[in-house]
């Protein structure tokens, strides 16, 4: 059972601002992030949430991405980015996905859909209790935040753990984080050297996302062809972090 | 030789060696005894005045009788492939060294399982058979006063592996969770850790190590009608390659509510499913991980 009642009854108006959707809303012009130059990126009839991945992969950006059924069936047929600043990427990426918006939170660039499901809203910004992983895989500590952000979800039930990894996996640095949203723990746990993302499934009913771990995290130093997460709802999608 | 220095005697040509000479190499060549000769050189007396000899190989250099497959047996997997070679004693430095090149037919006993394209062996289907190798080595060492141009046939096993279970190499780590571990359980929860390494094994009994690096590993977790524990099952992550060997680590544990004073059990069923480096699929024996606030168990162990 979800125990946080506090957080019933979010205004629509809300939703915009818990999911960042405020494109709109000029972050500090003097943000270094957004000094940053994109030298070169081109995805033509690309399907659009590899193509979002490779971008932040190719150009170190942490990312986050909460899917709906649009996105993961849309594609870029065109889009070619020379020598444009950070902001001026994103906006061109996010203008041809029309029901889409992106910001920046935490340090991470946010995809998130402008009609996005309240529950979805509500699982972003629930409060779990402060936690700490240590160096280990980023898999490995996602299982970690999940045990926690689970516990806060459903304080009565346990959670069950395994993680694969070998010798060579990539080892991330140890993460210890006061009490946060759920939002904040996954752009903080990507928001780390080599950077990664996080993907979030659409959630229609936050009781069901208690039940099977709804996002998942993706290292963009670890080569190799990641499926996409919410095949059930969304389709068989992968996504190759192996560089052409 | 000193005879040859001091006397100034010419060779063939005419050429005499120098007066003054203290060292060089040289060679000496039997001209009457046809084939490997049964002349040989050993301890030659450099200074007779002071006492200085140089020795040396002073035997017959060939090689040992009985040449061997390197890999005995060979293991390779359906699809794969695995060089062969074939070694043997050089009676001239006692010490064992590739006759490989002298080796160049090669063949298996069974091509239903394996075949054979010079020293590269191909897994063809599950099971065992033989490879072979045919080739002329000259043999022979001091004992034999003689070494013959032999014709040989090394042969040994071929074992075409199958992925079909795994097992724990050795273990890591096993300790209780507790909100001050690492890692740790939230607020109010106690559990287990265990990290163990892994292996693939075959369809052998006793069931032989697959120690092939680039396997793509991935598991599923499920629970069974145990889950005394209350736990919900882990999620699956993205597969991992092998390496080191063909190990792979696996972390396992949980976190509840009831620990640490539960008596409780939770079982999942674990199954891991392997894409060697080869080629193919397969889907291993399923494991059954047993969870209890007091250790973690993977089928038993």
């Amino acid at each position: 059972m979800a125990t946080k009642p506090r957080l019933i009854g979010v205004v629509p108006f809300l939703l915009a601002a818990i999911l960042g959707l405020g494109a709109g809303l000029d972050p500090a012009p003097e943000d270094p992030f957004f000094s940053r130059i994109v030298a070169s990126f081109n995805a033509v009839d690309e399907p659009a949430v590899p193509a979002i991945l490779r971008f932040g992969r190719e150009l170190s950006i942490p990312l986050g991405i909460v899917l709906d059924k649009q996105l993961s069936s849309a594609s870029f047929k065109e889009i070619r980015i020379e020598h444009a600043p950070v902001k001026v990427a994103l906006d061109q990426l996010s203008s041809a996905l029309p029901s889409y918006r992106w910001s920046l939170e935490h340090g991470t660039v946010v995809f998130a859909p402008l009609d996005a499901p309240a529950a979805t809203a509500r699982f972003l910004s629930w409060a779990v209790s402060a936690y700490g992983v240590p160096e280990d895989t980023l898999d490995a500590q996602t299982a970690y935040e999940w045990l926690n952000i689970r516990a806060s979800l459903r304080p009565s039930e346990g959670t069950a753990f395994s993680v694969l990894s070998s010798a060579k996996s990539r080892k991330w640095p140890p993460l210890s984080l006061g009490p946060a949203t759920v939002e904040e723990v996954l752009d903080r746990l990507v928001g780390r050297n080599p950077g990664g993302a996080w993907i979030l499934c659409p959630i229609n009913d936050i009781e069901k996302a208690a039940e099977s771990r709804p996002f998942q995290l993706i290292d963009y130093s670890t080569p190799g062809v990641v499926a996409l997460p919410c095949p059930d709802q969304l389709g068989n999608a992968s996504y190759s972090t192996i560089r052409p | 030789m000193g005879k040859l220095i001091r006397q100034r005697m010419p060779d063939k040509n005419g050429s005499v060696l120098p007066p003054d000479l203290m060292m060089g190499s040289y060679e000496l060549q039997d001209l009457t005894d046809r084939g490997v000769g049964n002349l040989y050189e050993g301890k030659v007396i450099v200074d007779k005045t002071y006492g200085h000899v140089a020795y040396g190989c002073a035997q017959y250099c060939g090689y040992g009788v009985d040449p061997w497959m390197y890999w005995d047996p060979i293991l390779t997997a359906t699809g794969g492939e695995a060089d062969q070679d074939v070694w043997d004693m050089d009676n001239c430095t006692s010490s064992d060294v590739s006759v490989l090149d002298y080796f160049p037919d090669w063949g298996t006993g069974n091509h239903a399982i394996a075949t054979a394209s010079v020293h590269v062996i191909t897994g063809v289907a599950p099971g065992s058979t033989t490879n072979f190798a045919s080739g002329t080595l000259t043999v022979g060492g001091a004992s034999s006063y003689k070494c013959l141009a032999t014709p040989l046939q090394p042969s040994g096993p071929v074992n075409v592996q199958v992925p079909t279970d795994s097992r724990i190499v050795s273990q890591i780590s096993s300790y209780a969770m507790t909100t001050t571990s690492a890692p740790a359980c939230p607020s109010k929860q106690a559990g287990w850790y265990r990290q163990v390494k892994k292996i693939v094994t075959d369809q052998n009994t006793p069931p032989g190590d697959i120690t092939d690096d680039g396997s793509v590993i991935s598991e599923s977790l499920g629970l069974t009608t145990t889950n005394q524990l209350n736990l919900a099952p882990p999620n699956p992550f993205a597969p991992v390659t092998t390496s080191g060997g063909g190990y792979c680590n696996d972390q396992f544990g949980f976190c509840n509510p009831l620990c640490p004073g539960s008596s409780g059990q939770t079982d999942l069923n674990e199954t891991f499913t392997d894409k060697p480096s080869s080629g193919g699929t397969y889907t291993l024996k399923t494991h059954t991980l047993a969870y209890t606030c007091k250790g973690d168990t993977d089928n038993g162990n």
